[in-house]
């Protein structure tokens, strides 16, 4: 074992922990803990057995292993992003019609 | 019923001014959203005699300009004025826009500065960011108009209760000829006199519109 599958491995098991224990807090639901689980399990995985990225590759029609992980990464945090993006856009909408509601009572009372 | 909404975030040294101005003019009912200043906005407001509603977090000119409609719709208003807090704007240019709103059964009347030739538009932002902003807003709102985000606007109760304004921070200058157009509302466009200060302010000032105007569309 190399030593960047070593750290890659030591934190992805850190961040299966992470979700675990925010599961267990119930900040998360069981769908999005499976979800993350998942995702750094098949990290873990692809660090063990590189083998399985190279024949994603191929099955992909991209040129390298390392290349497929990447692309995928980076569609992946682009869709996460919109996701977060798409999130704080409604709690601002929440916020605006909590902060009206306020100001309106207080004026009527 | 006029009622005269003013949104207000930091204005302390022009705030008072301005409400005396409207009571000047006849204006009784004075509303100031403070929208969340840091500075003594509302304390001057109220001392001056307007209603004052707070925002007790900063949420935008779109925001607070909602805010005061609800308000004045609340209070039984029968024409809500749009009115800059910053001193901008002329208390004079009020009564010819509400007599051409009753006399045309209007829903709307925009406010413009390029109808008549009382407002010294510092020269950079009249023959380059105003034409360049106006052309993308009159394509992208699809109303056809000769002056953009400008903050002067006489709206009818049915009018007010209409254009519900979403866009909390500055975009909501583009949402409302868009939502005028939406509902099918009878405007005019107003001839306004808008005074600047500082022609410094004025170029900073028109990237601005732009920047909005393209946060709107992404948004």
């Amino acid at each position: 074992m190399t030593a960047i599958q070593f750290f890659l491995i030591l934190f992805f098991i850190f961040a299966v922990v992470k979700v675990g224990l925010r599961f267990k807090d119930k900040e998360i639901k069981f769908f999005n803990a499976l979800l993350w689980t998942g995702l750094w399990l098949a990290g873990i995985l692809v660090v063990l057995r590189p083998g399985l990225a190279v024949w994603l590759a191929k099955f992909l029609g991209v040129g390298r292993g390392v290349d497929a992980v990447i692309y995928l990464a980076i569609a992946g945090l682009f869709f996460l992003i919109f996701r977060v993006w798409v999130r704080i856009e409604k709690i601002e909408k929440n916020l605006t019609r909590l902060v009206r509601q306020n100001a309106l009572t207080d004026k009527n009372k | 019923m006029i009622f005269v909404v003013v949104p207000a975030f930091n204005e302390s040294k022009k705030i008072g001014r301005v409400i005396r101005d409207l009571f000047e003019h006849g204006y009784k009912n004075v509303i100031v959203v403070d929208d969340g200043s840091r500075d003594d906005t509302a304390r001057c407001a109220g001392e001056s005699g307007a209603k004052v509603i707070s925002h007790e977090l900063n949420r935008g000119q779109g925001a607070a300009l909602q805010t005061g409609n609800e308000y004045a719709l609340q209070s039984g208003a029968k024409i809500i004025v749009h009115f800059d807090a910053d001193g901008q704007f002329n208390p004079k240019d009020i009564a010819g826009a509400v007599d051409l709103m009753n006399t045309k059964k209007l829903d709307a009347i925009l406010g413009s500065r390029f109808l008549d030739t009382r407002s010294n538009i510092p020269f950079f932002k009249k023959f380059l960011l105003l034409p360049i902003s106006r052309l993308i807003n009159n394509f992208l709102t699809g109303l056809k108009l000769s002056d953009v985000h400008n903050g002067f606007r006489v709206l009818s109760d049915e009018a007010a209760k209409k254009i519900q304004i979403t866009q909390d921070g500055m975009a909501h200058n583009s949402q409302i000829p868009q939502l005028i157009r939406k509902h099918h509302l009878k405007y005019e466009e107003y001839p306004v006199e808008v005074f600047y200060e500082e022609n410094g302010q004025g170029v900073l000032a028109g990237f601005k519109i732009l920047y909005d105007i393209l946060i709107d569309k992404i948004s």
